[in-house]
């Protein structure tokens, strides 16, 4: 008995040659990845969880492996008995886990991380290849190598849907639509479109410019029809919105004749448009304060890249307003090329090919700038450091290397792509892209050949005037409200902003609304103010209905709306003209 | 059991039966007021004092009585003692983030900041869970939120009606009252509809639609405008509560929970105690033209008739009052006789709502730099927040870019501090 069960042991005990040559980037660290072992949630949190902190979604191998194998002196394997290790005992909750029990014992990835500590925890196999690029397809995600093989790794990859009201994150289609299913595997990631169409193909004819052969190919596809174009003076009301943040007299209402590439023309060469657009394209910049608006306002109609580079390398108020390097980059990579180079502060990026030393290498273009005495100097030295570790920039050579960055920023695609997304969505309701200022690979645009078209025909001249005139006169622009969808079939109605609207009233009372900081956000005492205050009170004052129609929504009363209004004593139009100041047409761009 | 939940079911006016059900399960407190000490309080000099502590580091109060053996809190706040058996004290909380913005986001919210994104504060977390309130708004900041207790990555219905008003001068809340009489509100309401219903069609637009609503629900509800109107207090409760700014503030947040509001916000300024802080907290202060009275004694006067009038009208068991700020102060006092910010260590009062009476959770160690026993973050206290609230804090929302975010991530609740 005691012989059988000695024998027993030894046999448990007795060591196996090791089973695969099982590497720790390419096979243990996908598994993971895939369990969920370092989500933002778990162990990928910027502080870890409970003392034990991995890379979020694996995007750094060494560390991670260090981590697991090396911190707490080895305490998390056990390479004599590898089904001792905290890394196996703790998940498959033979040992206490807050995360719950994320791995069972007779699965296949703990059998791979069981042979991988009994081969000794080595970090690389014996002839290591590594990731060079996946591809998605509909079900499939193929991991290329730097040896030329590839591998199926659909199993290990993780995937998502953009919107899962229309697919799973497996790219099961639920509902007529289109999203994309973003998948990552190995710190890479690739994007797929799952969706249904709503019905046969349509045959949309509606073209005007070169916007349209994209909307339209995609309604075609997708058997959407879309809307017809809207009326007259719903197209003057609308364009005066876009262009000048006001809206149309009643005498311009009067005066419109139909031709809408003259109104659009006309609109863009008035002063009120390079007013209006400035304050709305620095408006995301505007923590950093209110000297852009006056900055770009006096530069609007020069080309969009002489003036950022401009901006980066000679206005001393951009460094007034970001002292900090890292904040400077940060600025760059957001408000000119959309890219959320922030996440990468802390971790590298989740779902980007963005490292934290992709993201110190960007900052270090402004290490050396002080901003002192009104003025920029530049310091003959100095350094940002990762991790002890000085980190020059990426590229360039220049002493100042502003200039380096300059040319590098409004030289690529990103940047006029950036600008084309931020036009289009100004325009037309929401970003070809969004949110409007998170481009990449992993958030594809709805229509990505019309992004390109647009970034292509920005590049030619750098004109955001042509580039808003070019949508502006598009059919897609023109439609009929509805209920505003991601394929333009109808227009989509846009609340006023606060500017806007504060001038809306103004104008259709004839008057000044007094500034109140009560104005500047939707809420309900913005509501209590437009209802009740005496400042609105005092700018009521009776007109005929139909100039009361033409003061606040730009249009003659309907036959129908005509008929039901009948009173025509003082209050009675008082309080019509207060009902139309609060109402949504009034309030909305539609 | 059954008596119980039927008695909660009855008397939550307003209340879905789902969510009253919800309540009588989970949380105890129906409604919260939080007392925001904006700018820091110091723990030294008001919860947790030192007397066995160098002069540098004790300060210049005395440790004064309460109503707990061995608990003493400073002698500028006696009324507050005298209650401390009616409270849950912690003493041990403790947070990394020392700037106010950043530490303001992580005690509203429970989340360290990122720049990727603004979270929602306990209350924009409430509106969402408890509604937005139909006549008189559910949350409601007197007289302005503090930073970052606004809606965060929620809509905008979301938000804090802000009184903007200052409830020890001349308060008024701006344009409740329409300009004409109730019959031209009802032809003007009347109208509204009429101008939309014929209108371009430009569909759901959610948050104006919600504030319209609230916006009539007001300005028709004599009752609703009525929670504002202070001039209804009789002249002895309105001193008990002190004249300040947050005494006469926290008169108001009781008549609105009164009325049936869910979260009032208090924000009280001027903790930022950097110099002078004996003067600033306990004495007259002149600086300018102002003249400032400590701020201990008024807080003293205002927190201590809030809890003592809640318990008279049996609001208290319903209603949980928090008294804290973003952080506590640095231990030794700098040459200007202040003290700067130390998010090491703070107190936070809680009492009230289901809180556990006569309870001291943590400690700090002899200098009051950091906890010596229980430390908890600021996620452990919305936490035991939103337990004693009813909400379930795992329930996850999603950001405008789609991303799933719980309320809370980390933390857990303070059992220690539920009754």
């Amino acid at each position: 008995m005691k012989r059988a069960l000695l024998l027993l042991v030894l046999l448990g005990a007795a060591p196996e040659p090791p089973k695969a040559d099982i590497d720790f980037p390419n096979d243990v660290l996908p598994r993971l990845t895939r369990l969920g072992c370092n989500a933002g949630s778990c162990h990928g949190a910027a502080t870890g969880q409970k003392g034990f902190r991995l890379s979020l979604l694996g995007t750094d191998p060494a560390r991670d492996y260090d981590a697991i194998v090396r911190e707490l002196r080895g305490r998390r394997v056990d390479l004599a008995e590898p089904g001792r290790s905290l890394l196996l005992r703790k998940p498959t909750r033979d040992l206490k886990h807050g995360g719950g029990k994320v791995l069972d014992a007779d699965s296949e990835s703990y059998r791979v991380v069981v042979d991988w500590l009994a081969a000794g925890a080595p970090y690389r196999a014996t002839k290591p290849v590594d990731l060079v690029r996946i591809a998605a397809e509909p079900g499939k995600v193929i991991a290329t190598y730097s040896d030329g093989s590839a591998r199926d790794v659909t199993a290990l990859a993780l995937t998502s849907s953009n919107d899962d009201a229309i697919a799973d994150h497996d790219g099961t289609v639920k509902a007529a639509g289109e999203t994309s299913i973003m998948v990552r595997y190995g710190g890479h990631v690739a994007a797929w479109t799952a969706g249904r169409a709503f019905g046969p193909r349509v045959e949309v004819v509606d073209r005007r410019n070169l916007v349209d052969d994209f909307i339209n190919e995609k309604l075609s596809r997708y058997g959407v029809a879309p809307a017809g174009p809207c009326d007259d003076a719903t197209f003057l009301r609308r364009a005066t919105l876009d262009a000048s943040g006001d809206i149309p007299t009643p005498e311009e209402v009067a005066a419109f004749r139909g031709d809408r590439d003259a109104l659009v023309d006309a609109l863009l060469a008035r002063p009120d448009f390079a007013q209006h657009w400035s304050a709305l394209w620095t408006r995301p910049w505007s923590l950093h304060g209110g000297e852009f608006v006056t900055w770009l306002r006096a530069r609007w109609n020069e080309p969009y890249n002489r003036t950022i580079h401009q901006l980066l390398t000679s206005e001393a108020h951009l460094y007034k307003a970001i002292g900090d390097p890292k904040q400077l980059s940060e600025f760059v990579g957001q408000a000119l090329l959309g890219a959320r180079w922030m996440c990468a502060q802390c971790h590298n990026h989740p779902f980007e090919r963005f490292s934290q030393q992709d993201y110190m290498g960007m900052a270090s273009f402004f290490a050396r700038v002080r901003f002192r005495d009104g003025r920029v100097e530049l310091e003959p030295r100095g350094e940002l450091e990762l991790h002890g570790k000085p980190v020059p920039p990426p590229f360039g050579s220049s002493a100042d290397r502003r200039e380096d960055l300059a040319a590098w920023v409004v030289g690529g695609d990103a940047f006029a792509r950036a600008a084309a997304n931020r036009v289009w969505a100004a325009l037309m309701g929401r970003g070809l892209v969004e949110p409007v200022d998170d481009l990449r690979a992993s958030n594809p645009a709805t229509h990505p050949d019309l992004l390109d078209a647009l970034a292509r025909e920005f590049r030619k001249d750098y004109s955001l005037r042509n580039l808003v005139a070019l949508v502006m006169k598009s059919a897609a622009y023109a439609r009929r409200t509805g209920k505003g969808d991601a394929f333009y079939a109808a227009r989509s109605p846009k609340p006023l902003d606060a500017d806007v609207l504060a001038r809306a009233v103004s104008r259709a009372a004839k008057g000044g609304l007094p500034p109140d900081a009560v104005m500047e956000r939707e809420s309900l005492a913005r509501m209590l103010h437009l209802m009740n205050s005496p400042e609105i009170d005092a700018l009521l004052a009776a007109d005929s209905v139909e100039n009361l129609y033409l003061r606040t929504l730009s249009r003659p009363p309907t036959r129908e709306e005509r008929d039901y209004w009948t009173g025509s004593d003082e209050a009675y139009l008082k309080d019509l003209f207060w009902a139309l100041l609060n109402s949504k047409e009034f309030g909305t761009n539609h | 059991m059954g008596t119980r939940r039927q008695f909660l079911v009855g008397s939550v006016f307003g209340l879905g039966l789902a969510e009253a059900l919800a309540w009588g399960r989970e949380g105890r407190a129906k409604s919260c007021i939080l007392v925001w000490l904006n700018g820091g309080p110091s723990h030294l000099d008001m919860f947790d004092l030192k007397p066995d502590a160098p002069a540098e580091i004790r300060g210049e109060f005395k440790p004064g009585k309460s109503a707990l053996d061995g608990v003493r809190v400073c002698e500028h706040l006696p009324r507050l003692g005298a209650l401390l058996d009616r409270c849950t004290l912690l003493r041990s909380v403790t947070s990394p983030e020392g700037n106010h913005d950043r530490a303001s986001h992580y005690m509203l919210t429970g989340y360290r900041p990122t720049p990727a994104l603004v979270y929602p504060s306990l209350g924009s977390v409430a509106a969402k869970e408890f509604g937005v309130g139909r006549a008189l708004p559910n949350v409601i900041a007197v007289p302005t939120p503090p930073p970052y207790a606004g809606a965060g990555y929620l809509s905008a219905a979301f938000e804090p009606f802000s009184v903007n008003s200052d409830p020890s001068r001349e308060f008024r809340v701006k344009d409740l009252e329409a300009p004409v009489p109730a019959d031209r509100v009802d032809r003007r309401r009347a109208m509204l509809a009429a101008v939309d219903r014929f209108g371009a069609s430009v569909g759901d637009l959610p948050s104006r639609d919600t504030f319209l609503e609230q916006a009539f629900g007001l300005v028709t509800s004599r009752e609703a405008r009525a929670a504002f109107d202070l001039s209804q207090e009789v002249p002895k409760v309105r001193s008990r509560y002190g004249p300040s700014r947050v005494g006469q503030s926290c008169l108001l947040a009781r008549r609105l929970i009164e009325a049936g509001a869910r979260f009032v916000t208090v924000n009280d300024d001027g903790w930022d105690t950097h110099d002078n802080a004996g003067k600033r907290l306990a004495g007259t202060f002149n600086q300018g033209k102002q003249i400032y009275a400590g701020k201990l004694p008024d807080l003293d006067l205002a927190v201590s008739a809030l809890l003592e009038d809640l318990d008279a009208r049996g609001l208290l068991e319903s209603t949980l009052v928090l008294v804290m700020g973003e952080f506590g102060r640095t231990p030794k006092l700098n040459a200007a006789g202040g003290r700067d910010h130390w998010p090491r260590a703070s107190s936070v009062l809680m009492a009230g709502g289901g809180v556990k009476r006569g309870m001291v959770v943590g400690e700090t160690d002899a200098l009051g730099e950091l906890p010596a026993e229980r430390p908890v973050g600021p996620e452990d206290v919305l936490h035991t927040v939103y337990r004693l609230l009813g909400i379930d804090a795992s329930t996850e929302y999603r950001t405008p870019a789609g991303r799933p975010v719980r309320i809370l991530d980390k933390g857990a609740v303070i059992r220690e501090a539920l009754a």
